[in-house]
């Protein structure tokens, strides 16, 4: 892990950039990374907690004025889709809720716009809620993306086999895993709105929709969509929680707690390998670009097992 | 001892194949990520046009109705703890229009995550502020509670680092209450007090259980947000303007 170049361009295009070595280059120094020959790469958009701000913050807004606006992250993704070609496009989740755009065309808007820049896929987050499931289920005909959650059974709900577990890309060339986390509704969103979904363990729901993503979909990258928040002062699961405790997810996309990161968070996963964790605040006022490159997979559970073939009678495999 | 060998080597000969079918997949792994981010400003890159149409019959329909001035704030209001003036605010007129209406209440409470917005700026407050500031379709409801049962909520407050109220007086001390006035009068845990507060925090949310199963429960079926609305609109009309607030009312030793 080491940073690279913090470059401040152009007012709008403030870029962090930031390379770490995941996989089989987590320990190559980094000048020798510099001389490898050019190697697949993705690049992955993305935003978090929109909250229905449809148009830019008014000038007014001494933090925020004239930023955001769905015009300028539009005309953003083009010029980069424009220079790059195909990208996966995903949010985290609380596109509803914030402005009256929501409360006098219930998130119509906030979909038909997500879906005109190409967004492939979201998870959902406690506000998206706000007029219940069926406020949702409205709202499908103008979505033209995925949704994703592993944690929520929707069974028995008007989102059953709307919201699915994971969703796959392939884009590139390559396969990509996108699997979706939700925070605990109780408490939290009126049981009226949430009616019959129920929560499950997160970090149970991860592990397994992972595992399956990476050894039985044989996905390139896994990525997770989660509405569970950053980080919590007590034990409340959060995405620094999840990367420490779940295997083969490569990427967590988070939302909820509107936490503006500089740089990505760099975590431990339960093999000891590296997960980056990302959220880039609210209300559209930034985009995030994550670039993945890629090395052949190397299974680490088979590689274990060839070793251990010199010492171990092979019926014991 | 020749089958078992024949049983060995087939079990390797296996081996093999599934690791030959790994070495030959095509599978990939993640070698390095490298992460970026853009500030989306509208003097850097020109809107996209097509976007700006499908936004514009929307826009148009709300603007005529959001735009319209409430109230002129004379000073920056904000979200904050113990006590902001945003929080001191909204609950003030909330309380000012219960007492307009003959509604007894002793304590207004609010939750700081009901608070959409971190600032309302100096200048006119329009309708588009307070839909911002409260986009939930949540209600005004009067609960009445036991004394304990306030001494709960009290508790929650002071461990919670404080919410936005009207009513009280509260001096938090390491987390617990050290001092509580009510309506100006020490707190009497034998006495029973209205709350005036949303159907959210009523129902529970926000972890509020002591406000859970009062003795009385009146729902005023009004949205919180046109009770603002409405309040905000009649103190402009009498003349008034907002002034922030910070008055002490939640205190931390």
């Amino acid at each position: 892990m080491a940073e690279l170049e913090k470059t401040r361009r152009r007012d709008f295009i403030q870029k962090t950039i930031y390379l770490v070595g995941f996989g089989a280059l987590a320990n190559t120094p980094l000048k020798l990374l510099a001389k490898e020959r050019p190697r697949e790469s993705l690049l992955v958009l993305h935003t978090n907690d929109w909250h229905s701000r449809i148009e830019p913050f008014p000038e007014i807004d001494k933090q925020n004025g004239g930023m955001g606006g769905a015009g300028y992250r539009a005309a953003l993704i083009k010029s980069i889709r424009d220079k790059e070609g195909e990208v996966l496009l995903l949010d985290s989740g609380d596109i509803f809720q914030g402005t009256p755009y929501f409360n006098f065309y219930g998130g119509e808007l906030e979909y038909k716009l997500m879906s005109a820049m190409g967004y492939d896929c979201v998870t959902l987050g406690n506000h998206d809620l706000d007029n219940g499931i069926d406020g949702i289920v409205k709202q499908l005909p103008h979505a033209q993306f995925k949704f994703v959650n592993a944690n929520y059974s929707f069974k028995n709900t008007a989102l059953e086999g709307v919201v699915k577990p994971y969703s796959i890309f392939k884009k590139k060339g390559l396969k990509i895993g996108v699997f979706g986390l939700g925070i605990e509704l109780q408490g939290l969103v009126p049981e009226k709105l949430f009616g019959n979904i129920v929560y499950n363990d997160p970090i149970a729901a991860a592990n397994k929709t992972a595992e399956h993503l990476k050894l039985v979909e044989q996905c390139d990258a896994i990525i997770c969509l989660s509405h569970l928040g950053y980080k919590y002062n007590n034990n409340k699961v959060s995405d620094l929680v999840l990367a420490e405790k779940t295997k083969h997810i490569d990427l967590i996309l988070g939302g909820h707690t509107h936490t503006f990161l500089n740089e990505p968070t760099l975590a431990k996963n339960l093999i000891n390998k590296n997960v980056m964790v990302n959220q880039v605040g609210w209300a559209g006022l930034r985009l995030g670009a994550i670039r993945i490159t890629f090395e052949p997979f190397i299974n680490t559970n088979i590689a274990v097992r060839l070793k251990g073939e010199q010492s171990i009678s092979i019926e014991e495999i | 001892m020749f089958l078992a060998n024949t049983e060995h080597n087939m079990k390797k000969l296996f081996l093999i194949l599934v690791v030959a079918f790994a070495a030959c997949h095509s599978q990939q792994q993640v070698a390095s990520v490298q992460s970026e981010f853009y500030r989306i400003h509208r003097d850097s890159i020109k809107p996209d046009e097509r976007i700006l149409k499908t936004i514009a019959p929307y826009k148009n329909k709300l603007d005529s109705a959001m735009n319209v001035e409430l109230i002129l704030a004379e000073g920056d209001f904000s979200k904050s703890q113990p006590e902001g003036s945003l929080g001191n605010m909204v609950c003030d007129v909330l309380m000012q229009y219960a007492k307009s209406k003959s509604l007894q209440a002793d304590l207004c409470l609010m939750n700081n995550g009901g608070l959409r917005i971190p600032v309302i700026y100096k200048g006119q407050v329009s309708v588009r502020t307070v839909y911002e500031l409260m986009p939930f379709e949540n209600q005004l409801v009067l609960v009445k509670i036991k004394g304990s049962k306030f001494k709960e909520l009290m508790q929650m407050l002071a461990s919670s680092g404080g919410a936005p109220v009207a009513g009280i007086n509260l001096v938090i001390q390491d987390n617990a209450i050290q001092s509580l006035l009510v309506q100006g009068q020490p707190f009497d845990e034998q006495k029973e007090y209205w709350v005036l507060t949303s159907d959210y925090l009523a129902n529970g949310g926000d972890k509020y259980d002591a406000l859970k199963n009062p003795i009385e429960r009146i729902n005023l079926n009004l949205l919180l947000r046109d009770v603002l609305i409405e309040t905000l609109y009649k103190m402009d009309t009498d003349g008034a303007h907002l002034i922030p607030v910070i008055d002490g009312r939640i205190r931390k030793n």
